[in-house]
């Protein structure tokens, strides 16, 4: 059985920004909002944030971060 | 103590005193104190060996099963990451009610955010952050060419082929989608791909494309977008896409009603839900030979499948996500193997390990051993290889529309029953109602 090879995957990949007309928020269905310093998403109604890794958004409630709470950042993923 | 000394003992003679003058309490406190010494040695003895024998467990899982036996101290901090966002989410939802805005309902599992209650909140059978593991561990062990994806792939795509409809905007669910991605060849019009994947890992591995099959029917390359995400709680929004196609990737989906529930709110009017999940029949003789081989060894039996969707549910659920002119297909697949061990690394390498809560963590080397064992002699074949039986079931749907044939509404018939009796001869025609 062949392996797949470590060649082959994609390291950095430029976030689209036209891939935010399709995408909301996985809890709440609203839109996010784009934040280009901090590579993030914003859900404002419920403030999570879901972080866009190499230009890949993750938009699991996993790996959503609760901002302006007491709590500090959480999840590993 | 009182007795002779020494000196004036002759040989033989006992010292009489001193047995006498070895009291009860004496005899007592020796004999607790040895009793004590023992107790405390049996039982660091017992801590050690106790210790070692369950390293050694968990080595062995380790090796047998991969990293799955070490998810115990991750899974509680991401289910305390899971609980932060959503605990936020329940906050949402109670200002909102408030509020009194009737467009959102709360639900804690699926169905987020939709009007009605479909989802089945309490279903939680897999353990979807460690299918998120195997997934990312198929992403380095997944083939290029797997003839049983491709087949699968291929046999769902082809469906694209029967509708006359253009999908300009396609999404991608799990499993096999690098499979779609490769074999869509520009079939049903789509130009944009929105491939999503609970995995980051399996997104970033790119596909073996070449550039004519990156083209869409129009010679134009298909543009495609990763995502991560997972199908239970879908980031899209309403009406956005044309087509959700998921290929082998629904059947480790906690709540299906509510992720396909989903899938409807997100497709456009008249859109297509094309999907091929894994059925009930599939790997039954793996299923039997675990089970058999799991109450020779161990005495009871713990789930090694994973509990699969049924074909007479797959209409149901279609139906009950509000889908439209549901078609259920079933397939079988019959691969073979040189043993057992084989199929197990197939099925790691396509992400289909074991990810059942109720799962049992550890699995014996023996109790692997018998289930091969008795997986050849049962269902071997006389040249030696061993088949597995993989069902498919392809569902098909459609998001409602008005363009779309409906049955008339009750009470708009023009013609009486009785009638219709009279207009027909007897002789093939309806018979009479009593």
């Amino acid at each position: 059985m062949s392996s797949a090879g470590a060649g082959k995957f994609i390291r950095s990949i430029t976030f689209d920004s036209k891939i935010l007309q399709f995408i909301v928020c996985p809890l709440t269905k609203q839109p996010l909002r784009y934040c280009k310093e901090s590579q993030e998403l914003f859900s404002d109604s419920i403030g999570v944030a879901y972080p866009i890794k190499e230009g890949i958004p993750c938009l699991s409630p996993l790996s959503g971060r609760v901002v302006d709470s007491v709590d500090p950042k959480d999840s590993p993923k | 103590m009182g007795g002779l000394p020494l000196s004036e003992l002759h040989v033989g003679q006992v010292d009489c005193n001193f047995l006498q003058s070895l009291t009860r309490s004496h005899l007592l406190t020796y004999f607790r104190s040895v009793c004590s010494q023992l107790c405390l040695l049996l039982t660091g003895a017992f801590v050690i060996v106790h210790g070692i024998y369950l390293l050694c467990q968990r080595l062995t899982s380790y090796v047998l099963l991969g990293s799955s036996s070490f998810t115990g101290s991750m899974r509680s901090a991401s289910v305390r990451a899971f609980g932060a966002v959503t605990r936020r989410y329940i906050e949402y939802g109670e200002f909102c009610s408030s509020r009194r805005s009737s467009f959102l309902h709360f639900s804690t599992r699926s169905s987020a955010g939709l009007r009605e209650e479909v989802g089945d909140r309490n279903a939680d059978i897999f353990d979807r952050t460690l299918k998120k593991k195997q997934r990312d561990r198929a992403a380095w062990l997944m083939e290029d060419r797997d003839p049983l994806l491709e087949k699968v792939t291929e046999n769902l795509l082809d469906r694209l082929s029967d509708c006359k409809k253009t999908f300009p905007t396609a999404l991608n669910l799990g499993g096999a989608f690098h499979y779609v991605n490769r074999m869509l060849r520009g079939r049903g019009g789509i130009e944009k791909v929105i491939s999503m994947d609970i995995s980051e890992d399996m997104i970033r591995r790119s596909p073996l494309l070449t550039t004519s099959d990156q083209d869409d029917a129009k010679g134009r390359p298909v543009e495609h977008i990763g995502l991560v995400g997972d199908e239970e709680f879908l980031p899209l929004g309403e009406g956005s896409v044309d087509v959700v196609i998921s290929s082998l990737g629904l059947h480790w989906v906690n709540d299906l009603p509510g992720a396909m529930t989903q899938c409807r709110v997100a497709l456009k009017p008249d859109g297509l839900f094309l999907a091929a999940m894994l059925g009930g029949e599939t790997l039954k003789e793996l299923r039997i030979a675990c089970t058999i081989a799991q109450m020779e060894r161990e005495g009871g039996i713990s789930p090694r499948i994973s509990p699969l969707a049924q074909v007479r549910d797959a209409g149901n659920l279609l139906q009950r996500a509000g889908l439209a002119l549901p078609t259920v297909d079933v397939d079988e697949y019959t691969v073979r193997y040189p043993s057992a061990l084989e199929l197990i690394e197939h099925l790691r390498s396509m992400g289909e390990g074991n990810a059942v809560r109720q799962r049992n963590p550890v699995l014996k080397r023996a109790t692997a051993l018998a289930a091969a064992a008795v997986y050849e002699s049962m269902f071997g074949d006389v040249d030696g290889t061993i088949p597995a039986t993989f069902q498919v079931i392809y569902m098909a749907g459609w998001s409602p529309a008005a363009t779309q044939q409906m049955p008339k509404r009750r009470g708009s018939a023009t013609v009486s029953f009785h009638e219709l009796h009279k207009a027909f001869p007897q002789e093939g025609g309806p018979k009479e109602p009593s």
